[in-house]
């Protein structure tokens, strides 16, 4: 594939028993863009960021980010080569304040190990203060360092979802995996997430973003994947995947009983 | 430029309160009267130590020599229990070997204590990464269970291999470097304390936060860059550490050693004493020690109705404080604190 590809998917295949969650998915995506990947419940979208990020391996295909194959790496080293990722159903570590939330995801490149903590190496202070100043700065770029003292599950919900986010970026990710950011947010939030992902992408990071909600998705991608049954129908821009005859079929069922109502 | 003050201000804010808070809860208190009440009473613990063999029989003593041991082997269970939240029922094993390494070492081989002590340590290190590699593959009840067949094997090891190990018979005559109980009595207290240093400010550094990712959500914790293997055994690999120092203490304290002191009961005592004194804290271990060593034989005097009492006493401390004793003074502590920063702010105002 061409040169300008940043990601590439390449006939992924994905079996959890009997049943093929992903059956030989492939597709691209180019250096700062937002692609979109939609599809009915259950289409193996989020399997699939789960294998691109090495929660699941596959049975077969590779997937490839400037030209390190990710397939085959443990989730925290998929993470190291510059790719973080959201939840679905939102991980953050209630308990802890927002700022340790953040912390944690810049721990990696800050490299702080137990070894060189233990023999208190002469970086040690000058790390942790890095590590800090990135956190900081993580929780201002999405308006929560007023809160960074606070509990993280004290937040609304749509603040939780802005926290996941600060805290996939901390460490400043040449790609971002997103599943269902807008999901549960009102409008106001979801148009500020939109500014907030365009602004990200100027910065030079490129993004996959899961999403139902259709306006956010066409508003916001270049290009868009679509999934049905773990197989993926077609890749185009919004316009083509919204007259796509295939992807209407996927989404509200044949297309012969939709002409038959018109008839 | 403003900005960029405002910035830094606001950075060493957060930074200070939120490395306060992480382990307790310390808002509302002054951080100068936390201060002065650290100094007290490290002050008044340092002195209690010294004076300790001069006020107590000979027994007393004894048990508390004991307990500095036991502190430093739950030490490490606090490390993989507490902050990595794994679950281990076989760290008498640990102890074990670093009990028979030194044994072994110092008898047969005229090794010096100064090498032994830390040589026993990496002993129970080479077990961790032995043990570590086919069981860190499992998590809660399944980790436990798997935890107490390694103790058995360690335990079935020591009885028959007898070349090595002199069967039941154990390893006789260990002597000690020095004579004096009291001045063992400082050694073991002095080398307790070092290894608790060493962990609090490695629990200080963002190593301790990667740990409490780990134990309270692991696909998180990998998912954010965490090596979640790696930092399972090398909780497992502090553990072993522990363990295997505090054996060898153990060893020349009895001057004698057997596989009886490292079987299951053993175990589940370590286990206990971490539990009872407070997982979240690394003083849970000290507290948790004392207790369990000096309590059994001070409540003797309650006859037939001991273990009653004792059995009662330990439930009471699981439903009541499940931080434990250390996590309930900590507590009491901080109440306190803030209280007295409280009624002096109020005098300050005007």
């Amino acid at each position: 594939m061409s040169a300008e590809n940043f990601l590439e998917v390449d006939s992924i295949r994905q079996e959890f028993g009997g049943l093929i969650a992903l059956d030989d998915v492939s597709f691209a995506v180019r250096k700062g863009e937002i692609h979109g990947l939609i599809g009915p419940n259950g289409s193996g979208k989020s399997t699939l960021i789960n294998v691109m990020t090495g929660i699941y391996k596959p049975r077969r295909g590779t997937v490839t980010v400037s030209g390190t194959k990710l397939t085959g790496m443990r989730p925290d080293q998929v993470y190291a080569a510059g790719i973080a990722r959201t939840f679905q159903n939102i991980r953050i570590w209630p308990e802890l304040s927002l700022f340790d939330n953040v912390m944690i995801g810049a721990y990696r490149s800050s490299q702080i190990r137990p070894w060189n903590a233990l023999l208190r190496v002469r970086k040690l202070k000058q790390r942790v203060n890095g590590m800090e100043e990135a956190t900081l700065d993580a929780l201002t770029r999405f308006d929560l360092d007023r809160y960074a003292k606070r509990p993280a599950g004290s937040l609304s919900y749509g603040q939780k979802k802005l926290l996941e986010l600060a805290r996939a970026v901390v460490a400043s990710p040449t790609l971002l995996l997103l599943d269902e950011p807008a999901a549960g947010l009102n409008p106001v939030e979801v148009n500020d997430l939109q500014i907030r992902l365009r602004d990200l992408v100027d910065g030079g990071t490129s993004i996959l973003v899961i999403e139902h909600n259709m306006k956010f998705v066409m508003g916001l991608c270049e290009s868009i994947s679509v999934l049905n049954f773990g197989r993926k129908i077609m890749t185009g821009t919004p316009a083509e995947v919204q007259g796509s005859p295939d992807v209407i079929e996927a989404y509200l069922g044949s297309t012969s009983f939709q002409t038959s109502q018109k008839s | 430029m403003s900005k960029e003050a405002d910035k830094t201000d606001l950075l060493q804010e957060v930074r200070e309160e939120v490395r306060g808070n992480r382990y307790e809860d310390t808002g509302g208190i002054n951080p100068r009267y936390s201060m002065v009440f650290r100094t007290v009473s490290y002050v008044v613990f340092l002195g209690g130590v010294l004076l300790l063999p001069s006020l107590v029989n000979g027994l007393q003593l004894r048990l508390a020599t004991l307990a500095s041991i036991w502190f430093v082997a739950t030490m490490g269970l606090q490390v993989l229990m507490g902050q990595a939240g794994l679950v281990s029922i076989g760290q008498a094993a640990f102890v074990g070997v670093g009990a028979y390494t030194a044994a072994i070492l110092a008898t047969k081989h005229g090794f010096s204590f100064l090498l032994t002590i830390p040589i026993a340590g990496i002993s129970g290190v080479i077990l961790a990464i032995i043990v570590g590699f086919p069981t860190l593959k499992l998590r809660g009840h399944y980790l436990a269970i798997a935890s107490i067949g390694v103790g058995q094997i360690v335990l079935v090891l020591m009885v028959n291999w007898r070349a090595v190990t002199n069967g039941m018979d154990g390893i006789t005559s260990i002597r000690r470097p020095v004579e004096s109980n009291r001045m063992y009595f400082y050694i073991t207290v002095a080398i307790g304390l070092a290894i608790a240093f060493a962990l609090y400010s490695l629990r200080q550094t963002p190593v301790g936060l990667a740990f409490t990712a780990l134990r309270t959500d692991e696909t998180a914790a990998g998912a954010m860059g965490i090596p979640v293997a790696w930092h399972y055994l090398i909780a497992f690999m502090i553990s072993g550490f522990c363990a295997g120092v505090a054996g060898a203490l153990f060893a020349y304290n009895e001057g004698f050693i057997s596989p009886y002191g490292f079987d299951l009961g053993q175990s589940i005592l370590l286990l206990t004493m971490i539990i009872i004194g407070g997982l979240r804290h690394i003083s849970g271990a000290l507290v948790g020690a004392i207790l369990l060593v000096f309590l059994p034989p001070n409540l003797e005097f309650l006859g037939s109705s001991y273990m009653l009492i004792y059995g009662f006493a330990v439930l009471l401390v699981i439903l009541f404080a499940p931080d434990g004793a250390a996590g309930a003074l900590l507590k009491l502590r901080n109440f306190l604190l803030r209280k007295i920063s409280a009624s002096t702010r109020k005098v300050e105002t005007p």
